[in-house]
């Protein structure tokens, strides 16, 4: 049994795009990484490199598409997960933290993530999504499909990470168009590895599963930020370098997040001062009372480097105490956690006892298990200002 | 004294009871000689919960109208919505043995199709035509004279439980009314508002009620999708009274003449106050709030269409974007909101091929009303003569 399946871990891909994202991460991570691939072009599943095992992978709408893709339409995208999805909750037995990869833009990825997230929503696992939006290039078509299908996905995934494939590279760069798919690429497969890693491989602070699941299940809106920098200094070079990432505003994101998830990937050599001023500078630069989970990896085979990962997740820390009646100062307090729907969720956050007022004893308007008549508010967990 | 048939269109709204009557005008047009209104008590999300409120609203409201019209109503249509309304696709499928088509074959399938299987304690209420499939070509609207092994049509047919349809018609049948049909809402809505240009281009109407939305969906002059969700104006209301702890009859005030279904970042810091019933400090609640909460509702509420939508395959052919009607169609910036989730031009209905309305406050609020009577009339039309639901002008006067 591999590790991340004792864990309950499963790296789902679904699309093109996502799966090529596994395939480069798996390929980095090693074969023990506990992956599946879904998309609907049967030209995804390549066979395996020699002397690796094949990536998992799941055809979906074969009886529908025939294994040609969905041609860019989102609700074909959309009915291949649906006629596939038994066939994915059988892949995801054992699994309760499902870290969800999908390029958004096409049909497939659009789509079939947005239905599949719902499902495992629905079937009470938790997800982590990963997307990542097309080049503004790319014309509007795949833009609005991308943003339809991040606003469908949001409203069932525990955690969501977007990545604008605009912020890691400007209009004006001169960079080359494949160089810059190319880097985005390595990018996100380092932080996927890493982020991996850090759960899986020994290290002199290793972050658990269980300290994971916390951070995923209340997550809301993430960002994510990579640098690795090498030499003497390399400490402080690396933290200069991932306060000026894209991803991360240069430092801005970082101080609106109400926790973080730092990963050092380091060689043998890594020292215990380093490790502490990473984290002392990352102090500075933090919301002061956000939470912190660190964990190391050290593999000899990055001797002289480190690699810095950091995951920002935005969720509502702190649940306020019901108001105290004020005539001309009505508040509404409602626990936060980062406007998604929480029903029929066993492991979500509870947000105390929900009115339904003058709909308390009528026929429950109900779809995809959620129940209608509560405000709105409440269930998207939106904290009202005075 | 000529005649002239009448016809009256009864909707019992969750906020509202509607009575509307209308008369055959000219060039096509159908005008509405008056109608009666009364605010609907007994009524959740467009379900009869009390009985007797409900007859007090439908007398009060026909009083309205015979003493505005001096006519007398005794047959009524009403519109039927809520979320037991249900709507299907159902195929007819014929082998012809690679022939040429008949009339009788065309016959043969719209009967096979026609005989669509319900659920116990369901009624159908419609069987709407949509489309034929010639051997593997679909959408065929004439298909007589062409050649082809296997030929489809394609029925949509809706439904509704038949014991909330019988709740209605005692209500009616107590207050001494006949009740010569009982027809969605949606659809009613859909005549009144949509012009032919729309429907050809594929437009989906959504008709904003208090305790229900309706939505029928046209691509290429066909009713692709209907349906009714009990969700509507009632749940914004609701949401406000629970979020600023008011009362129900507060909340829809402020709804009314604050509310915005978008929430502007300008109006930061600015207050709404509340309306004080005597004896009672005054109070504020920020302007902001009052938006976050309309708009997280009314967006959900969108969402939840564009994917009932989506999956009836519908939202590629809205070329005539989408129509809104209903009293939730005169929220502040509703449009708006509607246009951002869908993605596609939004406007507000106008009532179309009546005279009559132009004294109407928020006409768009009395589609399904108006869309009855002309529902009425054209079926009378059809008939060609003059059933149950003449009335003559003047023979009843008061």
């Amino acid at each position: 049994m591999s590790e991340s399946k004792k864990s309950g871990l499963l790296l789902l891909g679904v699309g093109g795009g996502a799966c090529r994202l596994i395939r480069e991460t798996r390929k980095a991570f090693g074969e023990t990484m506990r992956t599946l691939c879904v998309d609907t072009d049967s030209a995804t599943d390549l066979p395996a490199e020699e002397g690796a095992s094949p990536l998992p992978f799941l055809l979906l709408g074969g009886s529908r598409l025939a294994g040609h893709g969905a041609g860019g339409d989102f609700n074909e995208g959309r009915q291949a997960a649906r006629d596939d999805w038994e066939n994915i909750l059988n892949r995801t037995q054992d699994t309760r933290t499902v870290m969800v990869v999908s390029c958004l833009g096409g049909g497939t990825g659009s789509g079939a993530t947005s239905e599949i997230v719902k499902k495992l929503h629905e079937n009470g696992l938790t997800t982590f999504c990963l997307l990542v939006k097309p080049f503004s290039f790319e014309g509007s078509p795949r833009i609005e499909t991308a943003e339809r299908a991040v606003s469908l996905i949001e409203e069932n995934a525990d955690s969501l990470l977007v990545i604008d494939q605009d912020t890691l590279f400007s209009a004006t760069d001169e960079t080359l168009l494949a160089d810059a798919q190319a880097a985005a690429s390595e990018q996100l497969v380092a932080a996927l590895t890493l982020f991996w890693r850090m759960l899986f491989s020994p290290g002199f602070i290793r972050l658990d599963a269980e300290r994971l699941h916390s951070l995923v299940i209340r997550g809301g809106k993430t960002c994510l930020g990579v640098a690795s920098a090498s030499g003497a200094d390399r400490a402080d070079a690396v933290v200069q370098r991932l306060v000026a990432c894209k991803l991360f505003r240069n430092g801005e994101k970082l101080k609106t997040c109400n926790a973080l998830l730092v990963g050092i990937l380091a060689g043998e050599d890594l020292r215990l001062a380093e490790i502490g001023r990473i984290m002392e500078a990352l102090d500075g630069l933090r919301k002061a009372g956000s939470r912190v989970e660190m964990g190391t990896v050290q593999d000899a085979a990055f001797d002289g480097k480190i690699e810095l990962v950091v995951m920002g997740f935005s969720y509502v820390t702190d649940v306020k105490a019901p108001p105290v009646f004020d005539a001309s100062q009505i508040q509404i307090l409602t626990k936060s956690t980062g406007g998604k729907s929480r029903a029929n969720k066993g492991s979500g956050l509870n947000f105390g006892p929900i009115g339904k007022g003058r709909f308390q004893k009528t026929e429950a308007t109900v779809f995809n298990g959620c129940d209608y008549d509560e405000p709105t508010y409440m269930r998207r967990g939106i904290t009202l200002e005075r | 004294m000529s005649k002239s048939l009448i016809v009256a269109g009864l909707e019992i709204g969750t906020s509202r009871t509607v009575l509307c009557a209308g008369e055959q005008g000219e060039q096509g047009k159908v005008n509405i000689i008056g109608t009666g209104t009364y605010p609907t008590t007994g009524v959740r999300k467009g379900q009869i919960v009390d009985m007797e409120q409900v007859q007090v609203c439908i007398k009060r409201a026909v009083e309205q109208l015979e003493e505005s019209t001096n006519i007398n109503v005794w047959h009524v249509l009403v519109a039927v919505s809520g979320g037991h309304i249900h709507s299907k696709v159902n195929p007819g499928v014929l082998s012809i043995g690679d022939a040429d088509i008949t009339q009788e074959d065309v016959q043969d399938v719209t009967e096979l199709a026609n005989n669509v299987k319900i659920e116990d304690g369901r009624v159908l209420l419609h069987t709407i035509r949509q489309s034929f499939k010639v051997d593997d070509q679909p959408g065929i609207i004439r298909p007589v004279g062409m050649r082809c092994k296997v030929l489809q049509l394609d029925i949509l047919a809706i439904d509704a439980l038949q014991n909330r349809l019988d709740n209605m018609m005692n209500a009616v049948h107590k207050c001494q009314l006949e009740v010569s049909d009982t027809v969605f809402g949606g659809i009613c809505a859909a005549i009144a508002t949509l012009t032919p240009q729309q429907k050809s281009n594929g437009v989906v109407m959504i008709d904003l009620g208090g305790g229900t939305t309706n939505y029928v969906a046209f691509r290429e002059n066909v009713i692709a999708a209907a349906g009714s969700i009990a969700l509507g104006g009632d749940h914004v209301t609701n949401d406000i009274a629970l979020a600023f702890k008011i009362a129900h009859n507060h909340a829809e005030e402020i709804k009314r003449s604050e509310g915005s279904a978008l929430v502007d970042q300008e109006s930061n810091g600015e207050r709404v106050n509340l309306p004080v019933d005597k004896g009672f400090a005054p109070r504020s609640i920020s302007r902001k709030s009052l938006h976050t909460v309309i708009n997280a509702r009314m967006d959900e509420l969108f969402r939840l269409l564009r994917d009932i939508l989506g999956e009836q395959d519908v939202l590629p052919n809205l070329g005539g974007g989408v129509v809104l009607c209903g009293g939730g169609a005169y929220l502040k910036k509703v449009k708006d909101l509607a246009q951002n989730v869908f993605g596609i031009p939004c406007t507000i209905a106008t009532l179309q091929n009546v005279t009559g309305v132009e004294g109407l406050e928020q006409p768009a609020s009395f589609a399904t009303a108006v869309g009855l009577v002309q529902y009425g009339l054209r079926n009378e039309a059809d008939k060609g003569k003059k059933g149950i639901m003449e009335m003559v002008k003047g023979w009843f006067k008061k």
